[in-house]
């Protein structure tokens, strides 16, 4: 796999590439998801699901040591050789491309609900393919550039909304203060570390940092800031719209701005949300879709990814027309990637450095006798 | 490498040229002047349907040429007014949407609507149906006002006029969002839903109604009250003594319990509704001077500090303690005796006013209503650590056994322009001579030190 080796960036766009990786959900369901879980005590569980992503963390980087500045195929395949790596290629790649097409999907039904409600879904959808495939066919070096111009702002215009609505929190929407109970709070938490699934694409990350040691700051630096926009978003959500009222709308931050209106002069705000949620959503696609195919290409050993890309993204475009309707999408979205995605991030990946540090001291062994 | 970065420049060039046409120019592209914007919305109970509902709609080229006859009745074909109405029976909102478009020239977009009008009718049956709609619906906005009235809102809608503001949009929002009058809420349609859900409040929306005095002499008819002055905040929309030729007022509250309306308050009640709920500004009251000799001091009054509440529940029922904490200026004070000097005799009595005042009102949400629109059960809440125990608890059905404590914390702190005043006839009062004390209290002239 030759493409893009010589390409550096530094640990700044890579804090931003995992940020807005891992952020861009609080624009689309976070809120809402950590109500259904434990109603007004969403704040909580989104504590505790970072807490516990920083301790996931942790342990995966702890085996890490003796692999510094190889992504996560290389490792596989140092320890396990091609089969490992051609399976955790397809797995990773296989997880990445199902996070695009949901995604995609579910972006391009967030923009006809509350923009383009007439237009045909693939003419939506069409756009973020367009961007899709320019930001994949450009590399990595632009997705990741891009993000580091993108992600400051719409971090910006998120902390604009929140504040903007404190006029309308209500302090007494946090109580009963452990909402729908301490069991939910410790077990949904657990299985909610999945909203840190993106952390995969980290794993990818090292050959291409300009320090291979980064990776490991990054990812704690990454998982603390989507930790503050987790739990402040969840908190301001739970302040503004009362639990049960807080599990009905669509678009929590869309709603949230919605109810902004500071004088007569400074009104419909969610113009602003549309404009940086769309910035965000079409980043993390690129950079999903980018390192999904990157990731299949470097574990079927081809040596460039490139000529992959737009037949990926004829099969994104495909798969995201999958689930039947938008309710099918937020399912899969709630039941599987937010509640499954963990075993991939943490467990698969924890589990390949585990047997390729087994693998390797195999190695070691037979060598010296 | 050459040519490919030329074949990127022309497809990115080719990208750009498609995307300019496909965003502006397909599905989704709107004309502003294709497009009929109504400002408010008003259901009724219907005849020849289930629902009533009467759009009003503005006529943007008469707005914007100055309003009423300055435009020359050029645009929206409203003959120069700056609105026009229309009214249908039909089964459900979106579906009179429809027949409204059967009906006019251009698309009906509700992204301006500024006011939801509910006849009290409709209101009294239940209104919860027509609210999810709407904040279910993309266009219409969270933050439109509620108002319930006891007119018909197709007869409402089309006596409402804005002489003194030729966009009506802003007139509704002058008049319905504005924070120097307390005598109705301010009452918008996202708390409106969210409080229809919720157990720890209930719902409430602005009262108004049309005056339909057209002179003087049907004020004299409304009857007098001989020397005694009559509370100004004792009306409600509808009956308040005013001649005017903008015919709607509001005044008052709509109270409800769940979707549907239980009751109304009148403006003193809504001025105390507000008090309780910490988002009172500022209103004159008027209290009766202590001397007894019907004049009285009117004071802008207000709130301080938010007001602290607690519930405790003792046996099985919610003691409920609020304390006011608020301060006046002196506006006007008719008797002889310097007030400004020695305010506590003042104090005193607005602090029994308004503690007076709270209390019936409070009382009357809790055993007339059995509502709690005052989201006093927010303060329980906390006693409980899970939402299942909370919901067991069944706060509604323990808050029409409610106490309630009502204390006013009150201090006058300005007296206007004038320190003392050195009018020697003032009112009927009997005189009190030149340095004496009566009640405590020097008369004006004492010329005493501060």
């Amino acid at each position: 796999m030759q493409m893009d080796k010589r390409i550096r960036f530094g640990r700044w766009e890579a804090i931003m590439l995992i940020t807005n990786l891992i952020c861009t959900k609080v624009f689309l369901y976070f809120n809402r998801m950590t109500a259904e879980d434990t109603g007004n005590a969403g704040w909580m569980m989104a504590a505790f699901t970072s807490a516990m992503a920083l301790l996931f963390y942790f342990l995966v980087m702890s085996l890490y040591g003796k692999f510094e500045g190889m992504d996560i195929l290389d490792i596989a395949e140092a320890g396990g050789g091609k089969v490992l790596r051609t399976i955790t290629g397809f797995v990773l790649g296989g997880a990445l491309f199902v996070l695009a097409a949901i995604t995609m999907r579910k972006f391009s039904e967030d923009i006809k609900t509350i923009s383009l409600p007439t237009s045909p879904l693939s003419y939506v959808m069409g756009f973020f393919m367009a961007g899709v495939i320019i930001a994949g066919l450009l590399g990595v070096e632009s997705i990741v550039r891009h993000n580091a111009i993108v992600t400051p702002i719409a971090t910006a215009g998120y902390i604009v909304i929140l504040l903007g609505i404190m006029p309308n929190i209500d302090v007494t929407n946090l109580l009963p203060i452990l909402g729908t109970g301490l069991k939910d709070i410790l077990m949904k938490g657990f299985y909610r570390t999945s909203v840190f699934a993106e952390l995969l694409v980290l794993f990818m990350l090292p050959p291409f940092l300009e320090n291979p040691g980064d990776a490991r700051k990054v990812g704690y630096v990454a998982i603390t800031a989507s930790s503050f926009f987790f739990v402040t978003g969840s908190l301001v959500y739970t302040l503004v719209f009362p639990y049960p009222t807080s599990m009905e709308p669509f678009l929590p931050v869309f709603n949230m701005a919605r109810l902004i209106g500071l004088g007569r002069f400074f009104q419909r705000i969610e113009s602003l949300f549309v404009f940086i949620w769309v910035m965000s959503a079409l980043v993390y696609l690129s950079t999903v879709f980018y390192f999904g195919v990157y990731t299949v290409s470097k574990a079927a050993g081809l040596k460039y990814a490139r000529p992959m890309m737009i037949p990926f993204a004829i099969i994104l475009f495909s798969a995201a027309f999958l689930p039947v309707d938008l309710l099918s999408v937020i399912k899969i979205e709630s039941e599987i990637i937010n509640t499954w995605g963990w075993a991939v991030t943490f467990a698969f990946i924890g589990l390949v450095m585990i047997a390729a540090g087994a693998g390797k001291r195999a190695g070691r062994g037979t060598k010296g006798r | 490498m050459k040519r490919t970065v030329v074949y990127l420049r022309i497809g990115c060039c080719l990208l750009l040229l498609i995307m300019s046409l496909a965003l502006s120019g397909c599905y989704d592209q709107r004309e502003i002047d294709e497009m009929a914007y109504p400002l408010a919305v008003g259901l009724d109970v219907g005849r020849a349907n289930i629902l009533r509902m009467t759009l009003q709609l503005a006529a943007p080229l008469s707005i914007g040429g100055g309003g009423g006859g300055e435009s020359g009745g050029g645009g929206g074909g409203a003959g120069g007014k700056p609105v026009s109405v229309i009214t249908v029976d039909t089964p459900s909102i979106y579906s009179g949407l429809n027949m409204v478009n059967n009906v006019i020239s251009k698309e009906i977009n509700m992204s301006h609507a500024k006011v939801i009008v509910i006849s009290r009718k409709l209101a009294e049956k239940g209104i919860s149906k027509y609210i999810q709609a709407m904040m279910r619906g993309r266009e219409f906005r969270p933050d439109m006002f509620i108002v319930v009235t006891d007119d018909p809102p197709d007869v409402y809608l089309r006596e409402v006029s804005s002489v003194l503001e030729s966009n009506p949009a802003k007139y509704y929002e002058l008049l319905l969002g504005k924070d120097y009058s307390s005598y109705y809420p301010e009452a918008r349609i996202a708390d409106f839903h969210h409080a229809i859900e919720r157990l720890d409040i209930e719902p409430t929306a602005v009262l108004s109604g049309i005056n339909p005095k057209e002179s003087v002499e049907e004020i004299d008819m409304m009857g007098k009250t001989g020397e005694h002055y009559l509370d100004e905040g004792r009306y409600e929309a509808g009956n308040v003594p005013a001649v005017s030729e903008l015919k709607n007022v509001a005044m008052g509250t709509a109270v409800f319990r769940g979707g549907k309306m239980v009751g109304t308050l009148n403006g003193i009640e809504s001025v105390c509704f507000q008090m309780v709920t910490g988002r009172y500004n500022h209103s004159y009251w008027t209290i009766p001077d202590i001397t007894g000799s019907g004049n009285v001091i009117v004071m802008n009054v207000v709130q301080r500090k938010r007001p602290k509440t607690t519930v405790e529940m003792k046996d099985g029922k919610p003691y409920i303690t609020v304390r006011l904490d608020l301060e006046g200026d002196y506006t006007s004070i008719q008797s002889t005796l310097e007030h400004e000097k020695y305010p506590e005799a003042i104090e005193n009595k607005t602090i029994e006013v308004i503690r007076e005042n709270v209390t019936t009102f409070l009382r009357r949400t809790a055993e007339e209503f059995d509502s709690d629109i005052c989201g006093l059960g927010r303060f329980m809440k906390g006693k409980f650590l899970t939402w299942d125990e909370w919901e067991k608890f069944d706060w509604p059905s323990h808050y029409r056994n409610s106490e309630f404590n009502v204390e006013v914390k009150f201090k006058i702190r300005r007296t206007g322009l004038i320190i003392r005043l050195m009018m020697p006839e003032l009112s009927a009062a009997p005189r009190v001579a030149s340095g004496s004390v009566k009640g405590g209290w020097l008369c004006r002239y004492s010329h005493g030190p501060w």
